[in-house]
């Protein structure tokens, strides 16, 4: 039986699903790293909006039923300081990075766009 | 055996014919009313005075019928026949058979009435009758008087005619004017339930609503008859018991229930007929009866809100008054119909309890009639669905005509029946106006002949008649009634009078457009002979003629020609009147049409609304409607193939694509929507199939689910690009291109374009269920490049699902998202 | 702009397919710089607007098809609140009076007052007023015309009417006199025909020869009617075939229904049916008169000679009255009932004639 260790900071961040009824895609078939969805914005009666390209998602946040929890490992080699123990001790150590409890679906069919989009920042 | 009872009892009373108060007595209950219901009546109602309920009138009718067998078989219960005047009783128990002898009325009386007070009528029935026993007597002694005094009138009459200019005659009419001093009308109204001269039905409906106050403003049980359910159980091996209740089921035993604060389900009664039936002395009467106090408000009153808020809080919410001397006040509204419109809504709230704060002290304890001439007034709209309504029928003739010659007789008048039959013809059985006439009659004869009342003095009553009865009357060919012999002197039989007759309805019922439609709608539905349609033309003249002078009246103010309206009713009754009852419906057909039509065409706004500007300048709504659209839903439904567009052929994408421009030019699209059967379906938007189609003739279903979707998805799209090359283009300002031109050319531009593009695409789209074209495809340079442009910040883009499955799981990693 | 008849629809004078005549007259009345007051008048699909548009584009240039709708705000004495939507272009505005319904002489004063006084500011045009197109002139009430005529003489320094409607028979007499006529005639079946060839050849499509005749022949010389019947014909069937049935608008087939209805039977009962199938028309925002108008086509085919001009005659009576009166449904159905007692008296008088000659025998 090998104990682990799970260090838990209870001010670690919340994590949030986003869960998409689709599928996210670039023009030209760029791999998806490093590109901004999109905007995440809650209205008035905070219904979650996500403006993801030119189309606007309108969700609805969902309680999980079974939080998840995300954790990392975190091993360390430690050399034992005693001598007659020659083995060396690999810890495991995980620690918490968030929780999940929450998922935010996007279900319904989006919503093209049409308003004129402000392009002249970039 | 209720049915025989019954006779029983009447036989009593009516053996001999001279007795009039027994036939009064007979009143309240209906000529036609069996014992058994009599009884019932009698049981419920509680003298005025008496405001405990006395639990022993309560008791069962069996006991009653068994009290009074055993009474007359101790007396003269046979077995056999007798002779001489006698009536049959069946035992309901062991079916034999007994015969009742009728006796004189003196003896049977004297015996048989029961002694107690049962609480019924307002006095000892053995005190009505002797009453009425003197009454008699004294009657043949006036009559006999009378007629000895007839001869000498006679004589007066005959001398004042010869010998007019006499000053005899002045001295007599002031003799007679001092000693009728008094208006008959007063002199002559009910002041007791037994004398009301309205319709038993409304009577008795009437008081029993009122009695089913009783427990809430005197306090004590519930009457029976409003827990009707609960005295089935009670007494079920009681027969007479059970014939008891379905005598009074066909009352509608619903309106007499009470809720749950224990007080009637209606908190109103409304009265309402023609004026001159009786309504507010019948209202007047029974709240006496019933034990009330009477506080009647009406038109001469204030009826502001505010007054009548006060007035109402004032007589309803005084519930000590019982344990005063004073009885509790009952509220009769009358004339409400002219009351104002706040007035009733304040009326309705303190009714139902809504708008006030506190409900449970405000709670409306104390009944409240109301009286009205018209219901269906706009007032009263409001008050119909909280009120017990009760419909005044026209007082029958005989009933009042004999009321009549009972007062006639009182007057020392001369008077036959047929005349005053036709008197209260003349006045359409108006108590009020009979009564008037006569006392002005008698002013100048005291002889009631038909010559009198069919001359000058008497003239026809003005009534205002409502739109049903104009359009009866015009449908309706009275009979001409052969068994009477002065047939020709009566009205309704000459084609002259019936033309007066229906001019003057026509005349005074007025809304000439209410009653020019109603006549419309109902005459061809006439069972008239007309075989070459003369009549129906003649008669759609008529209507035609009525169209343009109601236009023209209208357009050019002239409303004297107005003067024309009625004789349209005229012919139609000369060309559609049958002597069958006609059935007749409310006209509601062309204000249907108006509204449909005006639904319809603001489709067709809504759809022009939405045109491109260059497609609609040359569009009329017109030809939009009947030359366009009809071939446009066929145009923009081509046969599609039902595939991944992407495996269209050039010539199906150039169809696609053009189509789309069709439909945003022309401001249509489909719209998702619940069908019939609960399963969606894409119809157009707006709703021009409506528009279009005819019932009747089959109805095209132009495209399938699934091309439509595609439609719609590619209508959208398109309708984005273009705003997206509109903005751009106001932006830039750069290229002053007409959107106009450039779409043919745009078109085939297209053709060429998105061919060579789409095998491209072909490559690095791997799977979806339908392609978006005019996006993937870069069918545009244009396009393309001011998306690139646009989204060059996120070169994502969201592709939607429909549906939903859970079968694929892909696993990810978490580092992936970390 | 993809339907066949938005598509393909000539914008400028000499790219007309027929009538040249009155198209070279509307270029030259052009060319001399300044015109009267135009009233455009024909029937119903004849290219009465499509001559309006080349003749604006002639004076303007392409300026006139950029187009951009407009609503206006109008307020009545009686403080009703009406907007009316009006097609501009830089130079000149269009709109549709009738559609303010019986508030149409406020619609008149109001907005061509307010176009008038305005003078165009923009020097850049070559001309010196501006043009304001009135659709659907003969629905106007009369006040509304009569209204319509001082304005036009007042305003006539720097505003140009052209007005466009389908029969001067409605126009008042003054505003005829005081503007030009242009009647421009429905296209013959010929004309018709080679369109719509032209159109089917520039869209890569066959025509039957025998289709375009019979086309031609229900479009009742309406090319705006052919070309949309052409295009259905065309997505029903493709390719075309000669025999192929041409769809018929759901009303017009509905008022052929109704006057066989009246033709089969004579009986109160069927009138009332009549009755109800004219409201449905009516419903369906078909006018009054092109109801009376189509029913009496279809009646007149199955009466005999001697009874033909009696019908028409009544029908011409009737349909005048409809205007005159409100409710036109009084009208049409008296029309209905007249008809029905006449073929009626006739048929069993035809009958009767018959059986005497029987008799004879």
């Amino acid at each position: 039986m090998v104990e682990l260790s799970v260090r838990y900071n209870p001010d670690s961040k919340e994590w949030i699903i986003i869960e998409l009824q689709g599928s996210v895609e670039t023009y030209n078939s760029l791999p998806l790293k490093d590109v901004g969805l999109g905007d995440l914005h809650y209205n008035a009666n905070g219904e979650p909006l996500l403006i993801l390209g030119h189309h606007l998602l309108k969700g609805k946040i969902v309680n999980l039923s079974n939080p998840i929890g995300v954790f990392a490992k975190q091993t360390k080699k430690q050399n034992s300081t005693l001598s007659d123990s020659i083995t060396d001790d690999v810890t495991c150590d995980y620690e918490v990075v968030a929780l999940v409890r929450k998922k935010i679906i996007f279900a319904t069919r989006p919503k093209p766009i049409l308003v004129k989009y402000e392009s002249d920042k970039d | 055996m209720c049915a025989e009872f019954g006779e029983f009892s009447h036989i009593e009373f009516s053996n001999d014919e001279n007795i009039f108060v027994p036939q009064d007595i007979e009143l309240p209950f209906g000529n036609n009313s069996s014992g058994n219901e009599q009884k019932r009546v009698k049981e419920d109602y509680i003298l005025p005075n008496d405001v405990e309920f006395d639990n022993e009138s309560n008791f069962s009718l069996s006991w009653d019928t068994e009290a009074l067998l055993k009474k007359a078989r101790n007396t003269k219960v046979l077995r056999r026949c007798p002779e001489g005047e006698h009536m049959t009783v069946t035992d309901t128990d062991t079916g034999e058979r007994f015969y009742l002898r009728i006796r004189d009325t003196k003896t049977l009386v004297h015996t048989e009435i029961l002694q107690r007070r049962t609480g019924m009528l307002d006095r000892n029935f053995k005190d009505l009758y002797e009453e009425a026993y003197d009454l008699q007597h004294k009657r043949t002694i006036e009559k006999a008087i009378r007629e000895e005094d007839n001869i000498d009138l006679n004589n007066n009459i005959s001398r004042n005619l010869t010998l007019s200019d006499q000053p005899n005659t002045s001295i007599d009419t002031t003799q007679s004017l001092k000693i009728n001093s008094k208006l008959w009308v007063d002199k002559y109204s009910p002041n007791l339930y037994t004398e009301l001269l309205s319709d038993d039905g409304v009577n008795r409906k009437l008081l029993k609503w009122l009695k089913l106050w009783d427990p809430i403003v005197f306090g004590g049980d519930t009457p029976k008859y409003a827990k009707n359910t609960q005295n089935n159980t009670n007494n079920n091996n009681n027969k007479i018991e059970n014939t008891f209740q379905k005598n009074t089921t066909n009352e509608n035993v619903d309106d007499f229930t009470l809720d749950d604060t224990n007080r009637p389900k209606y908190k109103l009664a409304l009265l309402c007929g023609a004026p001159g039936l009786g309504k507010t002395t019948l209202a007047h009467v029974i709240a006496e009866h019933a034990g009330y106090d009477v506080v009647e408000v009406n038109a001469s009153d204030d009826r502001s809100p505010e007054a009548f808020t006060s007035r109402i809080e004032a007589t309803t919410q005084t519930l000590s008054s019982i344990t005063n001397r004073h009885r509790p006040q009952c509220l009769i509204l009358d004339e409400i119909d002219g009351a104002p419109l706040n007035s009733i809504t304040v009326l309705v709230n303190t009714v139902t309890g809504k708008g006030k704060k506190n409900k449970s002290i405000q709670l409306l304890s104390r009944p409240i009639i109301c009286i009205c001439n018209d219901l269906y007034a706009n007032a009263l709209r409001q008050l119909k669905p909280v009120a017990l309504v009760l419909h005044f029928p026209q007082t029958a003739t005989t009933k009042l005509s004999n009321r009549l010659g009972y007062i006639c007789s009182e007057e020392m008048l001369h008077s036959n029946i047929t005349a005053l039959m036709m008197l209260c013809e003349r006045s359409g059985n108006d108590i009020r106006a009979c009564l008037n006439s006569l006392q002005f009659i008698s002013y100048q004869t005291k002889d009631i002949s038909i010559e009198v009342i069919s001359s000058k003095v008497v003239d026809r009553k003005d009534a205002n008649k409502g739109l049903f009865d104009l359009w009866k009357e015009v449908f309706h060919l009275p009979v001409n009634r052969k068994r009477r012999p002065d047939a020709k002197s009566l009205p309704n039989t000459g084609s002259t009078s019936r033309f007066d007759k229906i001019y003057l309805t026509s005349l005074s019922a007025g809304e000439y457009e209410k009653s020019t439609m109603g006549i419309f709608e109902n005459f061809l539905k006439q069972k008239v002979q007309d075989s070459y349609l003369e009549s129906g033309r003649d008669a759609l003249e008529w209507i035609a003629f009525y169209d343009r002078l109601n236009n023209y009246i209208l357009t050019s103010q002239r409303y004297s020609l107005m003067a024309y309206f009625p004789y349209i009713a005229v012919n139609f009754h000369f060309l559609y009147s049958s002597p069958k009852l006609p059935y007749l419906s409310y006209p509601v057909k062309h204000s249907e049409n108006v509204q449909n039509k005006a639904k319809q065409t603001q489709i067709l706004q809504i759809l022009t609304d939405g045109i491109l500007p260059y497609t609609r300048a040359y569009l009329f709504p017109t030809t939009l409607n009947m030359d366009i659209l009809p071939y446009l839903l066929t145009i923009v439904s081509p046969a599609m193939r039902p595939i991944n567009t992407q495996l269209y052929s050039p010539r199906e994408k150039n169809q696609l694509s053009e189509l789309v421009d069709t439909m945003i030019s022309y401001n249509l699209t489909y719209k998702q929507q619940l069908g019939l059967n609960a399963q969606y379906q894409y119809v157009f938007d707006p709703p021009v199939e409506q528009l279009i189609h005819f019932a009747g003739l089959s109805s095209r279903e132009y495209l399938s689910y699934g091309a439509k979707q595609l439609i719609a998805r590619e209508v959208d799209v398109e309708k984005m690009i273009r705003a997206e090359r509109l903005s751009t283009r106001h932006n830039k300002e750069n290229k002053p291109q007409e959107v106009k031109k450039s779409g043919p050319i745009l078109g085939s531009t297209n053709l060429y374009k998105s061919n060579a593009k789409s095998i491209e695409e072909h490559r690095y789209i791997a799977k979806d269920f339908f392609g978006r074209i005019i996006d993937t495809s870069n069918s545009n340079h244009n396009i393309q490049n001011t998306l690139q442009r646009k989204y060059s910040k996120f070169f994502i883009r969201f592709r939607y699902n429909e549906g939903v499955t859970d079968a694929i799981r892909r696993q990810v990693k978490m580092k992936d998202f970390m | 702009m993809s339907l066949w008849v938005d598509k393909y629809r000539p914008t400028q004078l000499h790219k007309l397919d027929y009538h040249h005549a009155l198209s070279s007259q509307l270029k030259r009345l052009v060319d001399s710089g300044d015109f009267p007051h135009l009233l455009f008048f024909g029937p119903s699909g004849a290219g009465k607007k499509t001559r309006i548009m080349c003749t604006l584009r002639e004076m303007y240039g392409v300026g006139v098809e950029r187009l951009r709708i407009e609503n206006i705000n109008i307020q009545t004495p009686s403080n009703k609140k009406i907007e009316l939507t009006t097609i501009n272009s830089n130079h000149h505005i269009e709109f549709n009076p009738s559609d303010a319904g019986i508030y149409d002489r406020v619609v008149v004063q109001e907005v061509l007052k307010n176009i008038a006084q305005m003078h165009t500011l923009d020097t850049g045009s070559q001309r010196g007023f501006k043009v304001v197109v009135l659709n659907e002139v003969d629905k106007l009430t009369r006040e509304a015309q009569h209204s319509l005529r001082r304005t036009m003489e007042k305003y006539s320094s720097n505003c140009r009417l052209i007005l466009c409607c389908n029969s001067t028979g409605k126009v008042i007499s003054p505003i005829r006199s005081r503007c030009l006529g242009i009647r421009v005639p429905a296209p013959s079946h010929e004309e018709i025909s080679r369109i719509l060839h032209y159109v089917c050849k520039k869209e890569g499509v066959v025509l039957p020869t025998e289709l375009s005749g019979r086309i031609a022949e229900m479009s009742r010389r309406n090319l705006r009617r052919a070309l949309l019947m052409v295009e259905a014909c065309r997505v029903q069937q493709h390719p075309m075939s000669p025999e192929q049935s041409i769809p018929l608008p759901d009303w017009e087939q509905y008022i052929k229904q109704t006057a066989d209805l009246i033709l089969m039977e004579q009986s109160p009962k069927q009138l009332l049916e009549v009755r109800s199938r004219v409201y449905e028309l009516m419903a369906h925002v078909i006018p009054a008169d092109v109801i009376m108008k189509y029913l009496l086509e279809e009646l007149v085919k199955s009466c005999d000679g001697s009874m033909k001009a009696e019908v028409i005659t009544a029908a011409a009576e009737f349909e005048h009255r409809i205007h005159l009166g409100s409710k036109p449904i009084f009208h049409i159905e008296a029309f209905v009932a007249k008809f029905m007692s006449m073929y009626k008296r006739f048929l069993e008088e035809g009958l009767g004639n018959l059986q005497d000659i029987e008799m004879d025998f």
